[in-house]
């Protein structure tokens, strides 16, 4: 009765969850990050980290490329009303409001005797007057004119104007030409247009709407200017690319394997049954992993479902052992008896595989542990499945001919034979071998092995960062102070350091102070100019007239500098011309205030350094703490490998002594050994993903070595583990072929690790015949 | 020069080949200032201001080296020079100091020594985009006038006209609020390569 009812029920969760999947109601992540764990330990940096990332990750930037102007203008017209019908985009931008010029002059030109560039402050402590004299003759000599949105008359030494060519707006190279952004390059003309989605950039609804609308809008400018193209770039595209090669991904290796796997069941035991009930009961599997994942995280991560593809390899063992056992037993085939007699190495097996997945639900990876959980539901599901479903449908024996398996065994059993005579000396030599390669073994841990992204996308993203000057976003520094002026003069301290580091004019930076000084930078530079400029002996004004002006623009600009007041961050944030940059000012935080410097250029890594070794200044660099986290959890998931295998010997030897279970245990250590040594020797880096998979391969190994060793001392499981072996290569080794180099490491040491294991398992039978004492 | 010419960065000159402009006016005056590698001129620059009770002069050398760029070396009032070429403009002091200047100044500088470039060797078909060209002959020569296409220019600068007959001798450049700018070119020479020490000048560090 419990059989039926599990049946039951295993059939409502598999129809259940296909319903959800064909309704598209399963939650799938597409977001490699949301897998990672929080890396910052202070939950300022965390808010600025999560900022910052929701201010980039809905940001999309578009460039309409032509040969000249019009066209590009054009397109970029075209480009912007497509996007506009759009509802998955919002604030589409194409216009630049016509005064953006006349705000900025009305913005900073009542403060501008305290705003210098660092240029300008710097010669005016070095050189004083002649920097300044200098400075007026500049703006007069230069042969190039010169027109800045400054009237000379209110600025005839240049600072302002100065100052104002330091600020760093976005778009870089772009500047507007009749109220459209454009640039003019190498013989190409482009237009910018920008635009954000609505919702999160990860839901496959946002991505399927997004590509649409770019596409549509892509014929639209291809109709109405032909020579004309768009470039794109935004995290939605990569996610889309993601999803697309993940989903074929799957569909391909999925469909093969499964294909492969069904070809290879009919091929050994001439009936759909096995093939239908092995499929059953992986199906079973599936669907309690994505129903427990679903109970527990709430959404399932795509690469957890690419993984959980792998399952099918190690889910479809057990009812093997079974058939293989059925087949094999003819006409004298006892269902119950038989479970009964397996019962221990399946229980067994599942536990070893347990053991290494629980060192994975231990990890503070959320992505590990929802594959760790995944697959833990999967497999002991398949388990329970294996045990009540298959005695229920498949309980007759089997009295076919068993000529054509019996050949295949024999040869197997030649195998065996070779291997269990040498095994004294054969195993040490094995062992042996691949000391050197794991003693030459180095390990890479660079999270941008996660994904490759996709090269065409890569490169727009490459041409219009270098047009836009776009920051990155994933390094920056996190600044902390008591109230704004405080927090104002630690960015100050920042940005003076990084310019020092940066004589190229290679790196950059984008830093609310670089805007708006602090009240103590302004009056050091009021000072500084003032002194030389409105002192006693009047030396501006006499000055200026020396050189032609009319008396009163000297008197004019005497006056300004006697009134002038300091400009403030809170005038500055209610401003405009602050809204592209507001995200930067974290505004009140722990104990004072907070704000963001981003980094975009090249930066060497001592500048970097110099920085964050400043008082309140904190370095946040997503990817190199998440690289150096995966180290961490390499390194822990190499230890959960030795816990596991010292673990099993421990349970194992209640079974069958001390060496029959070092015997026992023998492929699975081979196993793990020998893809770690050919990395060794090709001198491939390990990722922790080629470990991730050396935990799989321990949980087989360990599975061949207990049903070789259970199924008796002729090596009756032979053929069992001949065709599990099959099965998860063509499962899992498929992997090797993913386009994610993260997926395919671990399909690549998979498929070692089981050949390994397989050709292995004959080695647990030593010391089998001899009269087991333990048990 | 040392600050962001929102002027031109609206100016940026595309000087491809492929944009030649069919004017045939244009390309008789192109092909007239005679394809010299090397180009030597004094030069007088007077700039004339509202702000200003009397025009400001200037006065120096200019090489133009069609391969590396252009060379203005002022003489009076005071000793400085400017390096402008594709990839900027850069002051060399009396001392012989060179001052670099931060990517952003570089942009803008180096699309204004682009125009630079195409105005002082009449090679205008460049700029079309950014003007409407409008070339006529005049006496002893032809002269061209250039009205800013873009609203943003437009607001600044009224027209720029360049003239000369076998080389470039006049550019002048009117603002809208009526200061302008007048360049001229006396004694000019054609040489086929430069001397060492404008070469040494001419060449960039980076």
């Amino acid at each position: 009765m419990p059989r039926r009812l599990f049946t039951l029920l295993a059939a409502a969760l598999v129809t259940a969850m296909i319903a959800l999947a064909t309704v598209g109601k399963v939650p799938v992540e597409t977001d490699l990050l949301a897998m990672l764990p929080a890396t910052e330990r202070s939950p300022v940096a965390e808010q600025a980290m999560a900022q910052l990332a929701r201010t980039h990750e809905k940001r999309l930037v578009l460039l309409t490329v032509a040969d000249d102007a019009a066209q590009a203008r054009a397109g970029a017209e075209a480009l912007a009303h497509t996007l506009r019908a759009s509802p998955a985009l919002q604030h589409v931008t194409l216009e630049v409001p016509p005064d953006a010029l006349d705000t900025l002059l009305t913005t900073y030109l009542p403060h501008r005797f305290g705003l210098l560039s660092a240029a300008t402050r710097k010669a005016l402590q070095q050189d004083g007057r002649d920097a300044l004299m200098q400075d007026l003759y500049r703006a007069l000599a230069s042969p190039i004119p010169a027109a800045t949105p400054v009237p000379r008359p209110l600025d005839p030494f240049g600072t302002l104007a100065g100052f104002l060519a330091e600020l760093p707006f976005a778009g870089g190279g772009f500047a507007p030409e009749n109220g459209i952004l454009m640039a003019h390059r190498d013989g190409r003309s482009y237009a910018l247009v920008s635009a954000e989605t609505v919702d999160s950039p990860h839901a496959v609804s946002t991505q399927e709407a997004v590509l649409e609308a770019l596409a549509q809008a892509r014929a639209a400018v291809q109709t109405q200017t032909p020579t004309a193209h768009v470039e794109a770039t935004g995290l939605v595209l990569y996610a889309a690319a993601a999803q697309t090669t993940a989903k074929r991904e799957m569909s391909l290796i999925g469909g093969v394997s499964l294909l492969g796997i069904t070809a290879l069941l009919l091929l050994a035991f001439r009936s759909l049954r096995p093939v239908l009930l092995g499929i059953a009961c992986i199906a079973t599997g599936v669907a309690a992993g994505i129903a427990v994942v679903l109970l527990v995280d709430g959404r399932l991560h795509l690469l957890t479902l690419v993984c959980g593809t792998s399952l099918l390899g190690i889910a479809v063992d057990y009812p093997l052992h079974y058939f293989a056992k059925r087949r094999l037993a003819g006409a004298a085939w006892h269902a119950d008896e038989a479970m009964a007699a397996m019962r221990p190495a399946l229980t067994q097996g599942l536990l070893t595989s347990l053991l290494g997945y629980t060192a994975l639900l231990a990890m503070p990876f959320p992505g590990l542990r929802q594959i760790a959980l995944f697959s833990m539901a999967g497999l002991a599901t398949a388990y329970v499945a294996t045990r009540m479903m298959l005695p229920l449908f498949a309980g007759a024996a089997d009295p076919r001919s068993t000529a054509g398996l019996d050949r295949l065994r024999k040869t197997f059993s030649g195998w065996q034979h070779v291997l269990q005579s040498r095994a004294r000396w054969l195993l040490p030599l094995a062992i042996l071998a691949c000391l050197p390669g794991t003693w030459m073994l180095s390990h890479n841990d660079d999270v941008r092995l996660l994904s490759t992204p996709d090269p065409m996308l890569a490169r727009q993203e490459a041409q219009i960062r270098e047009l836009t000057q776009l920051g990155q976003g994933s390094r920056l520094f996190l600044v902390n102070g008591r109230d704004n002026e405080h927090l104002l003069q630690r960015e100050e301290q920042l940005t003076d350091a990084l310019r020092a580091h940066d004589l190229d004019h290679s790196g950059g930076f984008t830093a609310i102070s670089t805007f708006v000084p602090s009240t103590q930078r302004q009056a050091s530079n009021r000072q500084l100019i003032g002194a030389r400029l409105f002192g006693d002996d009047r030396w501006a004004q006499h000055t200026l007239d020396d050189i032609g002006y009319h008396p009163r623009i000297g008197q004019a600009l005497a006056d300004a500098f006697a009134a002038e007041k300091p400009l403030t961050p809170d005038a500055w944030l209610k401003l405009p011309l602050s809204t592209p940059y507001r995200h930067l000012w974290l505004g009140p935080a722990q104990a004072g205030v907070a704000s963001v410097v981003t980094l975009h250029g090249h930066w060497p890594t001592d500048a970097l350094a110099t920085g964050a070794n400043l008082p309140g200044v904190t370095l946040l660099d997503k990817p190199a703490a998440v690289s150096s986290l995966m180290g961490q959890y390499r390194r822990g998931m190499a230890w959960a490998l030795a816990c596991a295998i010292g673990l099993s010997l421990i349970l194992l030897s209640r079974r069958h002594g001390w060496r029959g279970a070092a015997a026992t245990l023998a492929p699975c250590v081979l196993a793990v050994g020998a893809p770690l040594a050919a990395l060794g020797y090709l001198g491939l880096p390990a990722t922790l993903f080629h470990w991730l998979a050396l935990m799989l391969v321990f949980g087989i190994g360990a599975d061949y070595g207990i049903f070789t060793r259970e199924g008796g001392p002729q090596g009756e499981a032979a053929l069992g583990v001949l065709l599990a072996a099959i099965t998860t290569v063509l499962g899992f080794g498929l992997l090797a072929f993913s386009s994610t180099p993260a997926i395919a490491s671990f399909g690549l040491t998979l498929f070692l690790g089981v050949i390994t294991a397989f050709l292995a398992s004959p080695l647990a039978l030593t010391g089998r015949d001899a009269p087991e004492a333990a048990s | 020069m040392k600050r962001r010419s929102f002027l031109l960065a609206g100016l940026l000159a595309l000087l491809s080949a492929s944009a030649l402009a069919d004017d045939a006016l244009l390309k008789e005056i192109a092909a007239r200032v005679a394809d010299s590698p090397v180009l030597r001129a004094e030069f007088s620059q007077t700039k004339t201001l509202a702000a200003m009770r009397k025009p400001f002069r200037i006065a120096g050398h200019f090489t133009y080296a069609r391969d590396a760029g252009v060379l203005w070396q002022v003489a009076s009032p005071y000793a400085v020079s400017y390096l402008i070429d594709a990839h900027g403009t850069m002051e060399i002091g009396p001392d012989g100091q060179r001052k670099t200047r931060s990517g952003r100044e570089a942009a803008g500088a180096a699309q204004a020594g682009q125009i630079m470039q195409a105005l002082l060797s009449a090679d205008l078909a460049p700029l079309e985009s950014h003007f409407v060209l409008d070339p006529a002959r005049v006496p002893d020569g032809w002269q061209v006038t250039l009205t800013p296409r873009s609203a943003e220019v437009a607001r600044h600068l009224t027209h720029i006209t360049v003239a000369g007959n076998t080389a470039v001798e006049q550019v002048n450049i009117v603002e809208t609020g009526g200061d302008h700018t007048e360049i001229r070119f006396t004694a000019i020479q054609r040489d086929t390569q430069l001397n060492d020490a404008e070469t040494a000048l001419l060449a960039r560090p980076d």
